[in-house]
């Protein structure tokens, strides 16, 4: 089995005195669809900032590609392949969506490609282009979204990880942000996803983890988690019925 | 009231008021990109206006041209005094981070304060262009040329920023730091490299404005409390962070000050800003410019 | 070290303080200094109350020394009141200013309040200097009288006067509310603590010794220009001698006072600008490296020492 392409090994991560993450082991394989699933305060958004470079760990490391990544700076992991779209969006809201998009590809690796990236990414978000003008802090909330998936993928990514892609958006919209992300997977974008949503999360995912209070708790391919008692009852708000054929 | 001593006093307030403007633009730049209130700002208007000093003197360079030079020198000084001093208060969340660099930059003043002191003495410089000494005369209100050209470099200065604010690549990365520094982190932007350089840019800006200084009025090694003072009422008009409302929010103190001398005497000039500045502190902390 | 004996101590260091101008009836030089010392630990405690214990950086305490100065020296000298009645109307000159501007200025927040208090101050001192600008000199019957030793039991008074209300405060209930404002309002606010009244009793206290401080400056100034008690300096001496020694601690200032002035009274010989190029540069470390001053620094030499 070739090596994982991100790989999170034995991280610990504390805000000041208490410790949000113990011991956590993860890997993303080269074109998975990975989700962590949990509930809220799990630290599942600790994690992502972790692994890009926001929030230094106090023990393990995080690997991307064989090298190690954790002691670099936020800014390098991004040179490296490595792209967060933080929970709540975090746009720069009050430039425009071009400049959004534009900035998206500030690392030398993306800047170069910016012309075509940024016709790729206007052809993935066609409502986008129309709005290219409009401050960003004026879009709705899913064009947030679709701006801030935007912007990372200006950044060329190799890994993009979602930290709740579906807050607090309409069920409608959930479903086309779902849709651009396996989308995006099939072009050859690995992804890591944290959602509160966990049932389109696990029906996405090609694997799927379950943090609870910091730690690890369960690990699956996105089908088997789905089918699981436990995670229905706990993350999914049912059980299925026990006939299984 | 003569219409035209109005006018006069009106033109002279947008004169000063540029000064004030260019000073107030450095500060709240520096302020607004990464929350860092350097309250030694007064005395790098102090240290531009003597390398200005020194050019002239020194290398007989024009006092207008050795804007140029003061602003190079105070860049690097800028670069310096962040490497040193100020990058230490990075790490801190933003409000430790202002109270810290307040403080911190009250110790720095005090020692540039002296340093001053102590390489040349406490006298008051100054330096006139050779040319600049006429005036010229529209509708009885005179233009003095020292004066114009003042302005006229100080406007150009804030323009310059804006373009290079608006119309650049890097201006527009320097901007997306002031409003988001992790979502700029997440975008590849070096954050540690852009609060360097922004320092270096805020500190070029005090540069200049002591340069002019220098050439309109004079300059000595304890002016530097009264422009910070006086940088502080600007940008608390404009609202913190306001860059191109720092500058206007400047030529109006000026306005005001000169136009509130028909009713108040000479003496109580500067108190009027004061007195302008607690009232917007305390009725509307935003600022007059923001949103 | 135990209680009797820190106790014994004082009692000792204070004796040994109340006869210094007996002992030393000549050397009006020394006692000056040691006027100078004590004044300065006035200055630096008071701003401590509100900017180490209460966490509010004051960038306007020249404002109430200036006051208490001026009000003292008036009503001592233009209107003859009596000399201590004149000292302490200082203080509550001083007060008063607290409180009118202490419920507009606390609702400002962090560096806004600091630079706020700092406008106010200077506005003051530009009003002084020009409702006042003479420089008035001590007549000629007091002058005859000028007894340096006077003063240094006034400024010794007040010095000690200004330490224990500093030690009981903070170990009283209004001190707990003040340490909970300082680390976290939000937290303290939640807790139930009253941020406003906690902010301007810790003005209270030390506008009131700010002003007897400055009144003690003023009655010993032979002449005496008013705006020179509201200059920005006075500030940035408190803030200096606070930090330096020890900001939010009891002793801090005591120490940072000492410091400060025999530093400077010492290199005053030579260049005057080392001193505060010096001190600019202390204060810095401290901040940065040392947020505990001087106190800090001796008590983990102890610890170190003590691990042998």
């Amino acid at each position: 089995m070739t090596a994982p392409l991100l790989e999170v090994r034995g991280v610990a991560a504390d805000y000041g005195d208490v410790r949000a993450l113990w011991d956590v082991n993860l890997h993303v394989g080269a074109g998975e669809i990975v989700a962590l699933v949990g509930p809220n305060g799990a630290g599942k958004t600790t994690l992502m900032r972790t692994i890009a470079g926001l929030h230094r760990p106090s023990a393990g490391s995080v690997v991307l590609d064989g090298t190690d990544i954790h002691q670099l700076a936020a800014h390098r992991t991004v040179e490296r392949g490595l792209v967060l779209v933080p929970e709540g969006r975090h746009l720069f809201s009050e430039m425009s969506v071009m400049e959004n998009l534009r900035l998206g590809a500030f690392s030398p690796r993306a800047r170069r490609s910016m012309a075509q990236s940024l016709d790729r990414v206007l052809g993935i978000f066609p409502i986008l282009r129309e709005r290219q003008a409009q401050i960003a802090g004026t879009l709705s909330g899913g064009q947030q979204q679709m701006l801030a998936i935007g912007r990372a993928l200006m950044s060329l990514p190799r890994v993009l990880l979602l930290d709740e892609p579906s807050l607090g958006l309409a069920p409608l919209v959930v479903r086309s942000i779902f849709e651009v992300i396996t989308s995006v997977n099939r072009d050859g974008i690995t992804v890591l996803l944290v959602e509160q949503n966990a049932h389109l999360a696990l029906a996405i995912a090609n694997r799927a983890y379950i943090l609870e209070q910091g730690r690890v708790v369960g690990e699956g391919t996105g089908s088997e988690l789905l089918h699981d008692k436990q995670v229905q009852r706990a993350y999914l708000g049912y059980v299925e019925a026990s006939a299984e054929a | 009231m003569d219409p035209s001593v109005i006018g006069q006093k009106l033109v002279f307030g947008l004169f000063v008021g540029s000064n004030y403007g260019v000073v107030a633009v450095g500060l709240t730049l520096i302020f607004g990109v990464m929350r860092v209130l350097n309250v030694a700002h007064g005395e790098l208007v102090m240290l531009g206006g003597y390398a200005s000093y020194i050019a002239f003197n020194a290398l007989g360079v024009d006092p207008y041209l050795s804007v140029v030079l003061s602003a190079i020198s105070l860049f690097l000084l800028g670069l310096l005094l962040n490497t040193v001093l100020f990058q230490y208060v990075e790490r801190l969340d933003e409000e430790q981070r202002i109270k810290n660099s307040l403080l911190i930059s009250f110790g720095l003043a005090l020692v540039l304060q002296n340093l001053a002191l102590f390489a040349f003495s406490a006298d008051d410089r100054s330096v006139r262009a050779a040319y600049a000494g006429g005036a010229f005369v529209i509708a009885g209100i005179v233009f003095p040329y020292t004066r114009v050209l003042t302005f006229v470099v100080g406007t150009a200065v804030v323009g310059a920023l804006y373009l290079f604010l608006q119309r650049t690549y890097f201006g527009m990365a320097l901007r997306a730091t002031a409003q988001d520094w992790e979502a700029a982190a997440g975008v590849g932007i070096n954050v540690r490299r852009t609060y360097l350089l922004t320092f270096g840019i805020g500190s070029a800006l005090a540069g200049i404005a002591g340069s002019l200084v220098l050439v309109t009025f004079s300059i000595s090694p304890t002016i530097g409390l009264a422009w910070t003072l006086k940088a502080l009422v600007v940008i608390v008009l404009a609202g913190m962070g306001s860059v191109y409302g720092a500058f206007l929010a400047g030529l109006l103190l000026g306005v005001v000050e000169n136009l509130s001398t028909i009713w108040v005497g000479a003496e109580y000039q500067q108190m009027v800003g004061l007195l302008l500045f607690l009232a917007v502190l305390l009725l509307r902390p935003r600022g007059l410019f923001s949103r | 070290m135990t209680i009797a004996l820190r106790l014994g101590l004082l009692a000792a260091l204070l004796a040994v303080l109340a006869l210094v101008p007996q002992v030393l009836t000549g050397r009006a030089d020394i006692l000056n200094l040691l006027f100078l010392i004590l004044l300065y630990v006035t200055l630096g405690e008071s701003w401590n109350i509100v900017g180490g214990f209460a966490g509010q950086v004051n960038l306007g305490h020249a404002a109430f020394f200036g006051i208490g100065a001026l009000t003292a020296r008036q009503l001592w000298l233009a209107a003859h009141w009596p000399f201590p009645i004149a000292f302490l109307a200082g203080g509550v000159a001083a007060t008063l200013f607290a409180l009118l501007v202490g419920v507009p200025t606390f609702r400002l927040r962090g560096a806004y309040f600091s630079i706020g208090t700092l406008g106010l101050a200077e506005a003051l001192r530009i009003a002084v200097s020009n409702i006042f600008p003479n420089i008035n000199a001590l007549p000629a019957d007091i002058t005859a009288t000028y007894d340096i030793a006077q003063h240094y039991y006034l400024a010794l008074l007040l010095a000690v006067a200004v330490v224990a209300v500093a030690y009981v405060s903070l170990n009283a209930r209004i001190g707990l509310g003040w340490l909970a404002v300082r680390e976290d309002e939000e937290a303290a606010r939640a807790t139930g603590v009253n941020l406003t009244y906690h902010k301007l009793m810790a003005l209270v206290v030390s506008s009131f010794f700010a002003g007897l401080c400055g009144a003690t400056f003023a009655l010993h100034q032979a002449s005496f220009y008013a705006e020179f008690a509201f200059e920005p300096a006075w500030t940035f001496d408190a803030v200096l001698i606070a930090f330096i020694g020890g900001v939010g601690t009891v002793v801090g200032p005591v120490i940072g006072a000492v410091f400060y002035i025999l530093v400077r009274e010492l290199l005053a010989v030579n260049v005057s600008q080392f001193h505060p190029i010096i001190f600019g540069v202390l204060f810095i470390l401290i901040v940065l490296l040392l947020p505990g001053g001087l106190i800090d620094v001796w008590s983990r030499l102890r610890r170190a020492t003590r691990k042998v």
